[in-house]
């Protein structure tokens, strides 16, 4: 069956037609266009972290979050469980914030070693994985020997008996100890110590500190 | 001699708007519904990966810079599922012009009101990938594409109906 003839239809019709088409997609470019300033990018999953992995946002982030911690530190281990997620969702997903986690293991020797396995995770994609998981053991005192450690590697899809082979190696306990030495020139004394920008604030404190620190270092 | 009743039915002028040419304009419909559809097709994938927040598989270009950007979502949803709602109803209405409706609606210049519609936002997203993001996403130039040539359906079956 032809598509029945209009009536009436005469060039003005058409013309007037197309006109109310073109307003009404100039109309939704102009929403669309003010909708899309007011949304802030979100971080893409391929936002190129540092060479070691240990940051967590966009490169070009207007404020910079760095975290002097150790993975032995109960006050490190709840401020990562209960404030950094809140850290990331507020601020890291909009591209606010750029998270850097930097070495400071002092609680104990083997404070080295977690730090040591976390930058070989970190040379594998997986050191947020593995921060997190050990993190959580941590805070629920459940990282107790070797075993729990080589769980949290599991969990973060990383192989424990190739971990333990790369954290001896010299260029990985090196890069640990300049992050401690660049910490000890901060004046970083305990953990957790964070940099809000060059703001200095120490210990777990609530996310109401970090979202003041963070609008002021916007503010500036 | 006094014309046949048939070659009087073959001279006879056209009414305003009807079809000039008689078989043409239920290809072009045909021709318009399978365009819709594909660009419906496109459309649909982008939304799936527009909600599951995953980068589109990419032909060529830099689909995934233009799915992370803010213009990837309009008025809570991902832009393609508006562009999918286009893109049907534009294979609604071609179907339902090839049928000879829809009635008491001039049919064939809504299409093109549609289709118009359609290309024009279509080209401010081509703008904005262009000159604001500076990566292309192969499949929105596909639905680009489509949008155009629906214009081109378009306006052909207006002037065969």
């Amino acid at each position: 069956m032809r598509p029945r003839p209009a009536a009436r239809r005469t060039p003005a019709a058409v013309a007037g037609v197309v006109a109310v088409a073109l307003a009404a997609a100039g109309a939704a470019a102009a929403l669309h266009w003010t909708g899309a300033a007011r949304t802030p990018a979100p971080a893409p999953a391929a936002v190129p972290l540092d060479t070691a992995g240990k940051t967590r946002g966009r490169a070009d982030a207007p404020v910079v979050i760095e975290v002097y911690s150790d993975f032995l530190c109960s006050h490190c281990a709840d401020f990562a469980v209960d404030v950094e997620p809140a850290i990331v969702r507020e601020f890291v997903e909009p591209g606010i914030v750029r998270l850097v986690y930097r070495h400071f293991p002092v609680v104990a020797p083997e404070s080295v070693v977690l730090a040591a396995l976390a930058e070989c995770a970190a040379e594998e994609r997986r050191f947020w994985g593995f921060h997190d998981a050990v993190m959580r053991r941590v805070a629920r005192r459940a990282l107790r020997s070797l075993g729990d450690v080589d769980a949290a590697a599991r969990e973060a899809g990383l192989e424990p008996g190739r971990l333990r082979a790369c954290q001896i190696e010299p260029a990985i306990r090196a890069r640990v100890e300049a992050d401690q030495r660049a910490g000890e020139r901060r004046g970083v004394q305990g953990t957790p110590t964070l940099f809000v920008n060059e703001r200095r604030i120490v210990g777990n404190v609530p996310i109401a500190v970090i979202r003041e620190a963070v609008r002021a270092a916007q503010a500036r | 001699m006094s014309p046949s009743p048939s070659s009087v039915k073959r001279s006879a002028p056209p009414r305003p708007g009807s079809a000039a040419r008689p078989g043409h304009g239920g290809r072009v419909w045909r021709l318009s519904t399978a365009l819709a559809a594909a660009g419906a097709g496109v459309s649909a994938y982008l939304t799936v990966t527009g909600l599951q927040g995953a980068p589109p598989v990419c032909l060529a270009g830099d689909c995934a810079a233009v799915a992370a950007s803010p213009y990837a979502r309009f008025l809570g949803l991902p832009t393609a599922a508006w562009g999918l709602g286009g893109f049907l109803a534009a294979a609604a209405l071609a179907v339902v012009v090839s049928r000879g409706g829809p009635p008491g609606v001039d049919g064939p210049l809504l299409f093109l009101g549609l289709a118009v519609f359609g290309a024009a936002f279509s080209a401010y997203l081509l703008w904005v990938q262009a000159a604001v993001l500076g990566a292309f996403c192969s499949w929105c130039l596909a639905s680009d594409l489509l949008w155009a040539a629906l214009v081109v359906t378009g306006a052909i079956g207006l002037r065969s109906s």
